[in-house]
């Protein structure tokens, strides 16, 4: 027992010394861990109760490809949806892919509203609020380990159990795709020794790292809501004025209008705007005087990226004591529990032994030949994706 | 319940070319199917990602196009192997690559179309070269998804083909939604046009559509950018997602004739409008006259094909849209939940169905406003 977590013996000696001993950071994520384990014990009806088979996390950081790792591996090819029209836009355009197996994200936020838009409460203002608020205090407890308020404690507890409750099984295993460790699953499957994370596309090099969070941007083009033609109400703090994102909307629109490809620069700029704004305090004016500045910056780091580089990448205290893929919260996991699947030797290099990993993990039929040729096409498609951004990028600086 | 002459000769057609053209017939270790099977309108997928409790779960609600289809259209994404999706992706993605997105490639639409005409019409091509039809239905026919104990697939055709493959062919059950009645039918193809929007206008001049086949390769693309200019006027200007659909689908059938030639695209489509409305106005699903299929459907996989007829029903279970969606029928619910293995009770199913048929109705009754309103509009009568 590390701080009242109960560990398996044989994790325990697996924990990190930082984990166990007296480094700052380190031991906050063992408290962290102590908090949870409390939290849930007293107030979760289903702690350790569900009583799960074989499950897989299959866990990534968004951009790092995990959608077509899980797709390929798995064999599921033939289910995507290339006749659907939005499909066919992210794999030509973004060289994106569909969900095949279960989002855990998805199922959380589905739990919450799924039931309700079948009953045609869409529309209530009042209500829709309520579930936004939900919203923040479920994804907060999930990913930031923030506990919420003792009013939501019993229905949050009710949306964990209902999506981490699954029957779909591919080759006879459960499988989930999610963009966070199961660190919050931890407490409520009874059998968390069947339960195996592997960490896809996982990467220490700080260019890697880079690199993946610009494909992520590119390949996510739903930063404007297409009915209010505004930049995403979620983009900004809940607080914010309606004014600022109306008035920030409109600024963004006016800079991607003289642009020429703008499905390939929309996401960085607005990833940019955005963070220009949060500096400025969400001032509009201040960020139109030094957004160029801002774009420009992001356009010379862009060029200077060199994906032979390898910088060894920093974790955070505060990345440290969530649930995202970097923060290491389940390394003290047995190695065949957690697997981290190396982004560089996977997608780069294609690695025979990796892609074998890959094969057994996921049961997969085809011989290494295949998976190896689509590794290096998935590669090549996401180079030409990057290069391309290289291009348009200062063109669009130019035109500011 | 017995086969006809006609469709005994139709079983005993294929039986003898799978048996002499197949290196898997009947050799296929299938597991448990379920074969969902709705003609397009009729709610399948809705009705699959209800009773398999928690699918819906897995519903992509963040993503704005699929909550626009729920919020909008009434329209269920589709969660579970979808055969003839899976037909179309082994042809297009040789050795699962990608070669052609855009379905521009005549060889591989041949393929398609080859492999659509057995596994829809029940008809054998002429010419087999260059046709692996083998490796597409046995790959096709296989799935490694599993719901609980279920393996559950859907499709808009009756899974004959699948009889010919599988080696435990009694492990297969089939569910079928059809119409009963002749207004049914028309008010489900209305729904499925609604819901369809403007999908089958993209790739439009490489779809396989009967009424383009009389004209050249330059005078389908000029018809084909005419209509898309047209619609796209019509999209902006009406803000009505409900009838976007089948201003789409009236716009193919205006190609039917040559009378678009003549007095316009805009004209003819007016024209189709008005006659539109006409059976729209005719529809009233209290209406008791029954379907009664064309004899040439008989001996294909339509859903109303009754093909499979011989089965026992213990493996085929035959429901009508009427019984189960528009009277939310409770032995019919019952049935359904015990085929899979459905938790909640039985109100619960009802009411879901219910509500989703009030927003079916709510969808079908603004149609018609939006149609009435739009040809005020555009034939300025106001």
């Amino acid at each position: 027992m590390v701080n009242g977590v109960r560990f398996p013996v044989s994790t325990m000696l697996l924990l990190p010394r930082g984990l166990r001993f007296k480094h700052n950071g380190k031991r906050m994520n063992v408290n962290k861990w102590n908090d949870l384990d409390t939290f849930f014990k007293t107030n979760s009806k289903y702690y350790k109760q569900i009583d799960n088979d074989n499950v897989v996390f299959n866990t990534w950081v968004s951009g790092a490809g995990g959608d077509f790792f899980t797709t390929l591996f798995l064999d599921s090819m033939l289910d995507v949806r290339y006749l659907d029209h939005q499909m066919l836009k992210y794999l030509k355009h973004y060289n994106r892919w569909q969900q095949i197996i279960p989002c855990m994200e998805m199922r959380i936020n589905a739990a919450i509203w799924v039931n309700d838009t079948l009953e045609n409460t869409q529309n209530e203002i009042e209500y829709l609020q309520q579930q936004y608020l939900l919203v923040d205090y479920v994804y907060n407890l999930y990913i930031l380990f923030e506990l919420p308020p003792n009013e939501f404690i019993d229905i949050i507890d009710n949306i964990f159990k209902d999506a981490l409750t699954c029957h779909i099984t591919i080759k006879n295993t459960h499988h989930y795709k999610a963009h966070n460790l199961p660190v919050i699953p931890y407490f409520y499957y009874k059998n968390f020794e069947k339960v195996k994370t592997v960490l896809l596309g996982y990467t220490e090099d700080e260019t890697l790292r880079f690199y993946i969070d610009v494909l992520k941007l590119t390949k996510n083009f739903h930063w404007v809501d297409k009915t209010t033609k505004q930049l995403r109400l979620d983009l900004f703090p809940l607080e914010t004025n309606l004014d600022i994102i109306k008035e920030a909307s409109l600024f963004y629109n006016s800079i991607l209008e003289p642009v020429d490809n703008i499905d390939i620069v929309r996401g960085v700029i607005a990833e940019v705007l955005l963070k220009c704004l949060k500096e400025n305090k969400y001032d509009v004016d201040k960020t139109k005087q030094n957004f160029r500045e801002h774009l420009k910056n992001y356009t010379q780091q862009l060029s200077l990226i060199d994906l032979n580089t390898v910088e060894l990448a920093d974790t955070d205290d505060w990345l440290a004591t969530t649930a995202k893929p970097y923060s290491g919260m389940m390394n003290w996991l047995p190695t065949n529990q957690l697997y981290k699947i190396d982004y560089r030797k996977l997608v780069l290099e294609q690695d025979t032994a990796t892609i074998k990993q890959m094969m057994q993990l996921y049961n997969s039929n085809q011989d290494i030949l295949y998976y190896k040729t689509q590794m290096q096409m998935y590669h090549e498609r996401n180079m030409k994706l990057f290069n391309q951004l290289k291009t348009e990028l200062p063109l669009a600086v130019k035109k500011l | 319940m017995i086969l006809s002459d006609k469709q005994k000769r139709k079983w005993e057609e294929l039986d003898t070319f799978f048996k002499t053209n197949s290196k898997y017939y009947k050799k296929l270790d299938n597991k448990d199917y379920t074969f969902m099977v709705w003609k397009s309108g009729a709610g399948g997928d809705f009705i699959v990602s209800l009773f398999l409790d928690g699918l819906l779960l897995n519903l992509s609600t963040q993503d704005h196009d699929i909550s626009n289809n729920l919020f909008y259209e009434n329209r269920y994404p589709q969660l579970l192997p979808f055969i003839e999706n899976r037909l179309e992706n082994i042809i297009y993605i040789k050795n699962q690559t990608i070669v052609d997105l855009l379905r521009t490639n005549r060889k591989y639409y041949n393929k398609l179309a080859n492999a659509f005409a057995i596994w829809k019409k029940l008809m054998i091509p002429t010419d087999l070269t260059d046709f692996d039809f083998d490796h597409i239905f046995s790959t096709a026919l296989t799935s490694e998804l599993s719901y609980t104990n279920l393996n559950p697939i859907i499709t808009h055709h009756l899974p004959v083909v699948p009889y010919f493959y599988y080696k435990n062919y009694n492990k297969v059950k089939v569910v079928v939604i059809k119409p009963a009645t002749i207004k049914v039918q028309q008010y489900i193809s209305v729904l499925s046009a609604i819901k369809r929007k403007d999908d089958g206008l993209h790739g439009i001049l490489v779809q396989d559509y009967n009424e383009f086949e009389r004209f050249s390769e330059d005078e389908k693309k000029d018809i084909a950018d005419d209509i898309w200019q047209l619609f796209n006027e019509i999209k902006q200007s009406s803000t009505s997602n409900a009838v976007h659909g089948v201003i789409a689908e009236l716009l193919l059938q205006c190609i039917g004739t040559d009378e678009f030639k003549t007095i316009g695209l805009d004209r003819a489509l007016n024209k189709k409008i008005r006659e539109y409305i006409v059976e729209l106005d005719n529809i009233n699903l209290n209406n008791t006259e029954t379907i009664i299929p064309p004899t040439a459907w008989l001996t294909t996989a339509r859903p109303e094909s009754g093909m499979l007829n011989f089965l026992s029903n213990e493996q085929l279970y035959e429901i009508t849209y009427e019984d189960l969606i528009i009277n939310q029928d409770i032995e019919t619910i019952k049935q359904l939940m015990e085929l899979y293995n459905s938790d909640q009770d039985v109100s619960y199913y009802k009411t879901q169905i219910q509500l989703y048929h009030e927003r079916n109705m709510k969808l079908f009754n603004q149609l018609k406003e939006d149609l009435h309103q739009w040809l005020c509009l555009h034939s300025h009568c106001a």
